[in-house]
C-alpha cells in the first residue's frame, strides 16, 4: 500500500464531501485497446491465446466499449487467432500453442481503427510459475472496522529463491472477481517476491469474509517484471492520481507498439503467463 | 575565532575614526521581562535610530552630549528617557502594553517602521492578531494566519505545508529557535506545529533573505519562543474542540526564566468511551511540548535550553498504524563582548521520523525513516557606527537520512528486512554582511555567504552507461532505467560528490520622504536537501534526500522591486512589491514514477529550470475601531523540463507547464473590529484561481475496468476557483484577556471547494463515466475558551 493510500485513506475518513460536476473536455483521437493473453497451464505444455479488441472513446460517452472485428492477429508469425462470431471483438487460438522452451512470444495485429488501418506488434518473455502447496480457510472473529467475522481463506507456497518473481492473483468467489478497485470495481492482485524471496509464503486471499456453502477459486499467475510494473502504474494510475496529495496522472501504454503512423502505441498488454488454479469451498458444518 | 574577528573588526574600524559613544541595551516588556524583537530606539534630537535584533539587544552610536531616547514598540507605552551620554552606556529599558490596545490588532510592521526600513518582502505576525483570526474548528494557527498575506498560499485544505512566491514547500526553512524543523504542520496540513502560546515572535522573509540564513531558496520562516516571565510565574491556556493546551512560564532564580508549554488533541478520547471494542483500539491525536530555559550568568553571558517534542500518530484497527514527530534541541550562549558586539553560538539537535506499521497477520512490518541533523553555529554582530553594522558567522551541519527501513514486525509475518541505503553529509557556510547607511536617504545591506555540501560515504552509487540513469524509449514512448556497468562503494565520510558556490544577497532603500520609499533585493541561494515527491502537495511520509552525484542542488535566484507608502496620518499604509525568480536544477519526475523505497531516485528524475514572477500588493488600515488589511498577489510558477537528448520529450512535451501551486490570483480581505472591551469581532475572506490538474481525453477498459485516458501534457487545466469567509467573535467577560470565549464559524456560506478532481465510472448508470469534486471542509461552527492566570 502506497504511502499516499495510507495518508489519503486517514484524510477521507477524517472529513471529506464528494460533489458530481460537469467539465468541458477535450476529446482525444479514437486508439486500439488490447487485452491479450497467452496462457500456459503447469499441468501441460500447451497454451491458449485469446485477445480482445476495443476502441477508445470519448471520456462522457455513455456506450460500452467499440469492439474491433476482422482484424489480424498472429503469434509468433505461426498461429492466427480466430474472431468469435458470438463475440466480436474477442479472437481465440483454435487449438494449443505448444512451449518448446521459446524464450519469448511476438504477438502482431493489424486492424481498422475509426475507419483507418494500423498496424501493432508486442513481445513478452515466458515465466513459470511455482506450485501451491495447499488451500484451507479459518474462521477468525471480528477484529477491526476493516476485518469482519467469518472464514477467510488461505493459501501456502515456497517463492523460488534463485530468480526474481512476480505474481498475478485472481480470486473468484462463486465465479465472481473479489477484491475491489473502488466500489463496483474489480480488480486482480499482484505482488513481487522482493521482500519474501525464498520465504515459505502463508497469506490470506480474500479481505470479505467468506459464508458456508460459498466456493472460493484461485488463479496464480506469474508474470514478467514489465507487465508487473504495467498492472502497478495501472493501479496508482486508477488510486493514486487523484485527491490531495496526488502525483499528476499520466497516459499508460504498455508493450504494444504502433508500426505505422497512423495511430500512437495501442492501449493494454499483450502477457505471457504460466498459470495454476486451486479451488475449495466452505463447508456447510 | 574570537580573536580573528577582533582582528577582521578593528581593522574595520581603522578605516572609520571612532568619535562617538555607544548606547545599547536591552528592551523588555515590563510584565515578563521577555525581549522585544523588533523594537525601536530613537534619538529624537538627531534622529538617529535604531531596533532590536532577534535577542532584543540593540546599540546606537551618538556624539557626546544629552539627548532624549524614545523607546517604542507596537502595543506598548512608548517611554522617553533623558541620556546623558559622557560614555559608552548600556541602558535597559521595560515597556508596558497597552491595556487598549487589544483594540488595535494589526500587522506589526509598524507604519514608519516600513517605510524607513531596509528590509523587504518581510511579514510579522504579531500572536494576538493570530489569536483573533477566526481558523477552522477555532484553533489558533500560524501557517493558516501567514496564508492570509500577499506571496503565501498553499496548494489547498489538508495539504502539508505553505508556498511562498510560487516556490514548492520543501523551500521554506522553518525554524523554531533557530531549529530546523522538516515538517511544521498536524493532521493533513490543517494546524501547524506552532503553539501560539509558546511562540514571541515570528517572522517571513519572501525576498531579500539575508546572509545569515540559506539552505532553502524560497523562505524564511524564522519563529521564536518565549523565554518565559522572570518576574512571577503565571499559566494560560485553553480549550477547543479539538485540541487543548497549556503554558506555566516563570522564574527560575534570579535572572532566569523558563517556559513549559503542552497541546494535545484528543479526539480520540471519545473513542476510548464506545462500546465498540474495535472503535476503542482506534487511535488518532496529536501533540506539541514546548520547553525553554535561560539564564544571565554575570552581566555579559546568557545561556539558553530550547527543545521542542511533537507527534501525530493514527491507529485504525488491526490495518495500519502510523505516526510521524519532530524532536528538536537548541542550546545558545549568548555573550557581550562589549555595547557593540554581541554574538552567538549555537548547537542544534533536529530529528523528523515517521513510522508506518502494516498489521495484517502473515504480512506484519513497521517502515520508519527518519532524517537526524546536528549543528554548529557562531555569529558576530558588530554595531561599528549608525552608518555602519556588521554581522558575520560560520556554520556546520550534520545529516544521517535513513530514507526506509523495512523490518517484520513479529516471528510469523513473512516479510524480510530491507533497508534503503542510509546517506549522510555535512553542510558548512560563512558568511559576512554590512548594513550600510550610506545618507539619510540611501541604505543598503550588502551580504556575501558562501555554501558547501559535501556528500560522503557510507555509500555505493551506481555508474549508467553514458552516465545516463534514464532512457527514453521512443518505440514503447516510455522512461526506462538506463544500464548498470558498475558501482562504486564508499567507506565512512568518504568524498562521493561536492558543491559550493557563492550566494550574494543585496538590499537597498531609497527613502523618498517621510511617508514614501522604494526598495530593491536581489539574492542567490543554493538548496541541497529535497523533498521527493510528485505529489501536488507534499504529506509527512515523504523523504527529503540529500543533493549527489545524480540530484544536483536547486539554485534560485531572486530580484525584488517594491514601493512603500505611509499616509500622513499614519492611519493606511501601502506596499506594492514585483519580484522575479529563475531556478536552476529543478527537479520533476517522470509519468508514473515510483519514489516508494527506491535507492535509485536518479532512474526517476528530470531536470530543467523553474521560474516564478508576481506582483503582490496590501492596502492596511491600522488604527481605529475598524482595522485590518487587503493583500492582492498576481503571480506566476512555471517550471521546463526537457529530456536528456534528441527526440526525448521531458515533462509536458519539453515546453513550460504550471507548477502544482500555481495560482494567478490570490486575494485576502481581513477585518477586525473592535466593539467595546468585552466583544471584538474578525472576519477573513479570502479567493484564489484554482490550482492547475489534470482532465482525460477519453477512457477506455481493460480487464472490466474504466480507466481514464490521459494526455501526455501535464497541469493544463484548472480547479474551480476558491473563496471562503470566516468570521469570529470574541467575548471577554472581565474585559481583559484572562478569559475569553472565541466564537468562530469557518466556511459560513458552506462553499464546496474544490481541493482535488477524480474521475471514476458512475455507481448509478456503469457505462457511464463521471468528474468527481473533493471537498474537505464545509460550514464548520466551534467555540473555544481561553485563560490565563
Amino acid at each position: 500500500m502506497k504511502k499516499v493510500s495510507i495518508y489519503y485513506l486517514i484524510l477521507i475518513l477524517f472529513s471529506s464531501c464528494e460533489t458530481v460536476v460537469q467539465l468541458e473536455l477535450d476529446e482525444g483521437e479514437k486508439n486500439l485497446v488490447v487485452e491479450s493473453y497467452l496462457e500456459f497451464s503447469d499441468t501441460t505444455d500447451s497454451g491458449f491465446a485469446h485477445v480482445f479488441l476495443t476502441e477508445s472513446s470519448a471520456f462522457y460517452g455513455n456506450s460500452t466499449p467499440k469492439s474491433v472485428s476482422n482484424a489480424t492477429i498472429s503469434i509468433n508469425d505461426t498461429y492466427i487467432l480466430v474472431e468469435d462470431m458470438d463475440s466480436l471483438g474477442y479472437y481465440v487460438s483454435q487449438s494449443p500453442l505448444p512451449y518448446s522452451g521459446e524464450a519469448e512470444f511476438l504477438m502482431d495485429i493489424i486492424a481498422d481503427v475509426d475507419g483507418k488501418e494500423g498496424r501493432w506488434s508486442a513481445t513478452d518473455p515466458y515465466t513459470s510459475v511455482p506450485e501451491i502447496d495447499s488451500i484451507y480457510y479459518v474462521y477468525e472473529a471480528e477484529a477491526s472496522l476493516f476485518q469482519e467475522e467469518g472464514y477467510y481463506v488461505k493459501v501456502m507456497l515456497t517463492d523460488p529463491a534463485e530468480e526474481e518473481n512476480f505474481y498475478h492473483l485472481n480470486v473468484l468467489v462463486n465465479d465472481a472477481l473479489s477484491f475491489e478497485l473502488s466500489p463496483g470495481t474489480k480488480r486482480s492482485l499482484i505482488f513481487k517476491d522482493e521482500y519474501v524471496n525464498g520465504m515459505d509464503l502463508n497469506f490470506m486471499v480474500n479481505d470479505i469474509p467468506l459464508k458456508e456453502g460459498e466456493h472460493l477459486k484461485l488463479i496464480l499467475s506469474s508474470i514478467t517484471e514489465d507487465v508487473y510494473y504495467y498492472y502497478f502504474n495501472l493501479y496508482t494510475l486508477l488510486t493514486e492520481t487523484s485527491g490531495i496529495g496526488a502525483a499528476p496522472p499520466f497516459p499508460l501504454y504498455g508493450n504494444v507498439v504502433s508500426q505505422n503512423e497512423n495511430f500512437d502505441n495501442a492501449l493494454g498488454y499483450f502477457q505471457v503467463r504460466s498459470t495454476t488454479v486451486k479451488e475449495i469451498t466452505i463447508d456447510n458444518d | 575565532m574570537k580573536q580573528f574577528l577582533f582582528l577582521f573588526f578593528l581593522t574595520a574600524s581603522v578605516l572609520f575614526a571612532q568619535e562617538d559613544y555607544t548606547l545599547s541595551g536591552f528592551i523588555r516588556e515590563g510584565v515578563s521581562s521577555e525581549e522585544l524583537i523588533g523594537a525601536n530606539v530613537v534619538c529624537e534630537d538627531l534622529n538617529i535610530g535604531a531596533t532590536t535584533n532577534a535577542y532584543g539587544f540593540y546599540s546606537i552610536s551618538l556624539p557626546q552630549g544629552n539627548y532624549n531616547i524614545r523607546y517604542s514598540f507596537i502595543g506598548y507605552g512608548d517611554k522617553v528617557i533623558q541620556v546623558t551620554l559622557d560614555k559608552s552606556q548600556r541602558v535597559d529599558v521595560n515597556l508596558s502594553a497597552y491595556a487598549e490596545e487589544l483594540s488595535e490588532i494589526v500587522l506589526e510592521d509598524e507604519a514608519l517602521q516600513k517605510v524607513r526600513s531596509i528590509e523587504m518582502s518581510v511579514n510579522k505576525l504579531e500572536t494576538k492578531a493570530v489569536k483573533e483570526l477566526a481558523a477552522v474548528f477555532g484553533e489558533v494557527d500560524i501557517i493558516k494566519s501567514i496564508q492570509l498575506l500577499p506571496g503565501v498560499t498553499s496548494v489547498g485544505e489538508g495539504a502539508n505545508g505553505f508556498n511562498v512566491r510560487g516556490g514548492a514547500a520543501d523551500e521554506n526553512l522553518v525554524l523554531l529557535d533557530e531549529m530546523t524543523l522538516y515538517n511544521a504542520s498536524h493532521l493533513f496540513g490543517f494546524f501547524s506545529v506552532f503553539n501560539a502560546d509558546a511562540i514571541k515572535d515570528m517572522k517571513l522573509y519572501k525576498g531579500g533573505i539575508p546572509a545569515e540564513y540559506g539552505s532553502r531558496v524560497s523562505s524564511v520562516l524564522d519563529v521564536r519562543q518565549k523565554e518565559g516571565n522572570s518576574n512571577f510565574t503565571e499559566a494560560s491556556g485553553g480549550i477547543g474542540l479539538i485540541s487543548s493546551r497549556f503554558m506555566v512560564e516563570g522564574p527560575l532564580w534570579d535572572r532566569s526564566s523558563f517556559m513549559v508549554a503542552g497541546r494535545r488533541s484528543y479526539g480520540d478520547l471519545f473513542l476510548k468511551l464506545s462500546s465498540d471494542s474495535v472503535l476503542r483500539d482506534n487511535k488518532l491525536y496529536f501533540y506539541d511540548l514546548n520547553m525553554k530555559l535561560n539564564s544571565w550568568l554575570g552581566e555579559k553571558d546568557r545561556l539558553f535550553l530550547s527543545s521542542y517534542m511533537g507527534r501525530d500518530a493514527f491507529k485504525f484497527g488491526s490495518l495500519f498504524a502510523s505516526s510521524w514527530g519532530n524532536e528538536t534541541l537548541n542550546l545558545r550562549w549568548l555573550h557581550l563582548f562589549s555595547d557593540r558586539m554581541v554574538s552567538n553560538l549555537s548547537y542544534n539537535f533536529n530529528d523528523y521520523d515517521y513510522l508506518i506499521s502494516i498489521l495484517p497477520e502473515g504480512f506484519e512490518f513497521d517502515w520508519e525513516s527518519k532524517i537526524r541533523n546536528h549543528q554548529f553555529k557562531y555569529d558576530v554582530s558588530y554595531y561599528h557606527s549608525n552608518e555602519h553594522q556588521f554581522k558575520g558567522g560560520v556554520s556546520v551541519n550534520k545529516y544521517h537520512f535513513e530514507p526506509g527501513l523495512i523490518a517484520p514486525a513479529s516471528d510469523s509475518s513473512a516479510i524480510t528486512t530491507f533497508n534503503m541505503r542510509d546517506k549522510f553529509a555535512y553542510e558548512a557556510a560563512l558568511f559576512l554582511q554590512d548594513e550600510w547607511k550610506i545618507s539619510e536617504r540611501l541604505l543598503v545591506k550588502a551580504g556575501l555567504r558562501w555554501s558547501s555540501f559535501y556528500r560522503v560515504g557510507i555509500d555505493t552509487i551506481l555508474v549508467y552507461e553514458d552516465n545516463t540513469p534514464i532512457n527514453y524509449d521512443p518505440m514503447l514512448g516510455q522512461y526506462l532505467n538506463g544500464e548498470v556497468v558498475d558501482s562504486l562503494f564508499y567507506g565512512a565520510n568518504d568524498l562521493v560528490k561536492s558543491y559550493s558556490d557563492f550566494e550574494p544577497r543585496l538590499s537597498m532603500r531609497y527613502q523618498i520622504d517621510e511617508s514614501n520609499s522604494l526598495k530593491a533585493s536581489y539574492q542567490k541561494i543554493n538548496q541541497y536537501l529535497h523533498l521527493i515527491t510528485n505529489a501536488s502537495s507534499p504529506t509527512p511520509l515523504d523523504i527529503w534526500a540529500p543533493s549527489g552525484p545524480f540530484i544536483k542542488p536547486l539554485t534560485g535566484q531572486q530580484y525584488a522591486l517594491g514601493y512603500f507608502h505611509t499616509s500622513d496620518n499614519q492611519k493606511w499604509e501601502l506596499s506594492t512589491e514585483l519580484y522575479y525568480k529563475n531556478l536552476d536544477h529543478v527537479i520533476d519526475y517522470v509519468d508514473a514514477a515510483d519514489l516508494e523505497f527506491n535507492n535509485h531516485l536518479e532512474t526517476e528524475i528530470l531536470y530543467g529550470e523553474g521560474r516564478a514572477y508576481g506582483l503582490e500588493f496590501m492596502l492596511e488600515k491600522k488604527s481605529g475601531k475598524l482595522t485590518g488589511w487587503m493583500s492582492y498577489t498576481f503571480a506566476k510558477t512555471e517550471s521546463l523540463i526537457s529530456g536528456y537528448g534528441v527526440g526525448d520529450p521531458g515533462i509536458n512535451h519539453g515546453e513550460w507547464y504550471p507548477n502544482p501551486q500555481d495560482k494567478t490570483h490570490d486575494l485576502s480581505l481581513v477585518a477586525f473590529y473592535k466593539l467595546n472591551k468585552k466583544w471584538s469581532f474578525s472576519s477573513n475572506f479570502v479567493y484564489a484561481t484554482g490550482i492547475p490538474t489534470n482532465y482525460p481525453v477519453a477512457k477506455y477498459e481493460y480487464e472490466g475496468v474504466v480507466i481514464p485516458h490521459y494526455p501526455g501534457s501535464r497541469n493544463q487545466e484548472r480547479l474551480e476557483n476558491y473563496h471562503r469567509l470566516d468570521v469570529a467573535a470574541t467575548f471577554r467577560p472581565r474585559g481583559n484577556d484572562q478569559r475569553e470565549w472565541v466564537f468562530s464559524i469557518y466556511n459560513v456560506y458552506n462553499r464546496k471547494n474544490a481541493s482535488s478532481l477524480y474521475f471514476r465510472e458512475s455507481p448509478d448508470v456503469p457505462e457511464q463515466t463521471e468528474a468527481v469534486k473533493l471537498s474537505i471542509f464545509p460550514i464548520v461552527p466551534s467555540v473555544s475558551y481561553n485563560f490565563r492566570f
